[in-house]
């Protein structure tokens, strides 16, 4: 394979495109919450681009590998999935990258956040990782895809191995791999890990999944206290900041202004319904997320596969097997990796606490795993909690498989159709 | 109080005019290239039918695709809820309904009040729609109103594909050249039984629940209706006009709308 030769240019431009949006934001503000995103997702990318620039080393990291460690480590991180995608998604590169990714002989019917992210990283598009390191959770196009940006940047790389199931035995054989995970990055670095500062940040990590439990609670209240965009906020800060203070901050912010609210009886919008959402909605179109609440009231009170953790036993003493017990706590990681029943319970469990009135699947229609749950969920949903859930066949990053119109027209008739079975 | 209801489909655009609860008028037109102008010209022709001018119209409700086009409709409804309203009011026991329309399919299931329990579509394969049966029409060189006759001759269904057009097409290509060639009638009912095992399959996730009606512009065609009653085991009930459903619905809607102002 052809070694990547790396061309910010693009990278710096959508770097400029996220800083007009934050100052954008910063002359006509909405919350604070929505401020601190703005500038976290900025920074982020900007902290990348300096540390090309000044020849700081990168680790390319995919998804669900637990941030903690190259944060304890202070190594500059580089979201594999995420990092590609929210760069064609400012810039609305998605054909030119796709076209790429075909070029290289992946077929359409792979998953598209790795078709983008090979169309981005075999073009030398983003700033070269020094080293990999991947997973197989959630699916095997993770697997493949650490691979492949390893070898395109002639990297080196280190796949972590995570169990299936989280028996004690497992979680151990787990603990000990993410071991292995460190002395990779100290290889790599040349640096050792600070221990304590390890502890301490994985008790930082642990405050914030708090602060998210509290966050679940309060969108269950009636009228629920919360933004229909935090469902793409939440994602997109716990993959690029798990564990960090700045995720503190971000998620601190939401919390204070749900309180503010709930303590006023009100949500930001009149609450006309309440839905429950799936799965990761279309990057592309947070429109759709605020047309939903603003115009249409209904308000995403419950996201079962993206922001309802599972119980997580903090060792202080014991960082590396309480960071395994984090991934399997995580909700992506816990319904997308299986056994299916982990997502119908929590979907079902998710509805009945959040009241949902109906769910919306985001079904990206290049994603096996995703696909593959559809059945059970709505029928668990169906017979456990007597709702109805629409399907919506999308792309999360390629506005041109169903257009936003589309979208819009499928969760109108569904509103109806709750609107009718009030 | 006279109302209408607009349906404003991919290739139809349909209108129903009620006055006092009956139906006055109904036209059914290809639809335009500008959906505003077909609305108008259809509901121009139902309006005339019932000797009525449209400042006669208390409401009306525009549903379909191009519902938002048009501009002089005071509501707008989706699809789903017009066809819920418009099969009770025509056969107020169905309680499953099946639309199968040009560029897509609907399953929905309904209330005693009309109301939607739960829908489900298909729309991102055209295999299960009627522009697969449009173009098969054409791969058989039959008029496409003939299919439907001529599949009620057949001795058994050949074989097609159900899950993909493309591969729907290659194999009714390879029945057409066969030595000896499959019989017509049999390719035809092999292409209804096609679509017809993929809607089912798409009606049993939701559940059946009799009765069930079959609505829409492919209902027409009685060879496909009688497939979906094999693939369901069960009666299955087509309107006397069920292209013009939807539109009843909007219609019934907008008598409801009328009265809440
Ligand atoms: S969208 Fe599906 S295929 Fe793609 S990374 Fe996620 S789980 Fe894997």
């Amino acid at each position: 394979m052809a070694t990547a030769t790396q061309d910010l240019t693009r990278f710096e431009k959508a770097v400029d495109i996220l800083d007009s949006i934050y100052r954008h934001r910063q002359l006509t503000p909405t919350t604070k919450a929505d401020g601190i995103y703005y500038r976290l997702i900025l920074e982020y990318n900007r902290r990348l681009l300096q540390a090309s620039k000044e020849g700081r080393q990168i680790a390319g990291y995919g998804l669900m590998i637990p941030n903690e460690l190259l944060h304890a480590m202070d190594i500059v991180p580089l979201h594999l999935e995420v990092g590609s995608s929210l760069m064609v998604t400012v810039l609305k590169l998605y054909e030119e990258v796709l076209a790429t990714a075909k070029g290289l002989g992946m077929a359409v019917e792979l998953c598209s956040a790795h078709r983008t992210m090979a169309g981005v990283h075999s073009q030398g598009w983003v700033p070269r990782p020094d080293f990999v390191v991947w997973c197989h959770t959630i699916c095997e196009a993770c697997t493949k895809s650490g691979e492949f940006v390893r070898d395109v940047w002639g990297a080196p790389g280190f796949f972590l191995d995570r169990p299936f199931l989280d028996t004690e035995e497992q979680l151990a054989y787990f603990a000990d791999e993410l071991g292995e995970m460190v002395a990779f990055l100290e290889k790599q670095t040349g640096k050792k890990m600070d221990w304590d500062r390890l502890k301490a940040v994985v008790a930082e990590s642990y405050k914030c999944y708090g602060i998210q439990k509290e966050i679940q609670q309060l969108r269950a209240l009636t009228p629920s206290p919360t933004y229909n965009r935090f469902v793409v906020q939440n994602i997109l800060i716990e993959w690029l900041f798990g564990g960090t203070p700045q995720a503190t901050d971000f998620y601190t912010a939401v919390r204070d202004e749900m309180k503010q609210m709930a303590a006023e009886g009100r949500s930001p919008y009149p609450e006309k319904f309440r839905v429950q959402t799936i799965y990761v909605p279309p990057m592309f179109s947070w429109k759709t997320m605020d047309w939903l609440q603003r115009e249409k009231g209904a308000t995403l009170v419950g996201d079962p596969m993206d922001a309802r953790w599972q119980k997580w036993d903090l060792n202080p003493e014991r960082p590396l097997l309480s960071l395994a017990r984090k991934v399997f706590a995580e909700p992506h990681g816990y319904t997308m990796h299986g056994p299916v029943e982990r997502a119908v319970s929590a979907c079902v469990q998710d509805a009945l606490d959040t009241k949902a009135e109906g769910a919306v699947y985001w079904a990206a229609m290049t994603c096996p795993q995703g696909c593959a749950m559809i059945r059970p969920v709505r029928d668990g949903l169906k017979e456990k909690v007597g709702i109805p859930t629409l399907i919506v066949n999308m792309d999360v990053n390629d506005p041109t498989v169903v257009p936003e119109s589309e979208i819009m027209e499928k969760l109108e008739g569904f509103l109806e159709t709750l609107e009718e079975r009030k | 109080m006279p109302v209408a209801g607009i349906d404003v489909g991919s290739q139809t655009t349909k209108v129903v005019i009620l006055n006092d609860g009956q139906v006055v008028g109904q036209s059914v037109m290809v639809s335009a290239e500008e959906a505003e102008t077909g609305a108008r010209k259809a509901l121009d022709e139902a309006l005339q039918q019932a000797g009525l001018a449209l400042s006669d119209l208390t409401t009306i409700v525009a549903t379909g695709a191009g519902r938002k086009d048009v501009s002089f409709a005071q509501k707008q409804k989706t699809s789903l809820s017009c066809l819920a309203k418009g099969i009770n009011r025509l056969l107020p026991a169905v309680r499953t309904l099946i639309d199968v329309g040009a560029e897509s399919s609907t399953v929905i299931r309904i209330n005693e009040k009309g109301g939607v329990d739960d829908s489900i579509g298909h729309d991102r394969c055209a295999s299960g729609t009627g522009a697969f049966l449009e173009s098969m029409a054409k791969l058989m060189q039959m008029p496409l109103p003939e299919m439907g006759q001529e599949s009620l001759k057949a001795q058994r269904r050949a074989e097609v594909s159900s899950m993909c057009a493309i591969f729907a097409e290659q194999e009714v290509i390879s029945h057409v050249h066969r030595v000896p060639p499959t019989p017509k009638a049999d390719i035809i009912a092999g292409i209804h039984g096609s679509m017809a095992v993929r809607i089912v399959g798409l009606a049993k996730r939701i559940g059946v629940k009799p009765e069930i009606a079959l609505t829409g512009g492919v209902a027409r065609n009685v060879g496909f209706a009688r497939v979906i009653e094999e693939e369901l085991k069960q009666k299955v009930v087509v309107p006397d006009n069920p292209q013009i459903v939807a539109a009843l619905g909007a219609a019934r809607i907008a008598q409801e709308e009328g009265g809440k102002q």
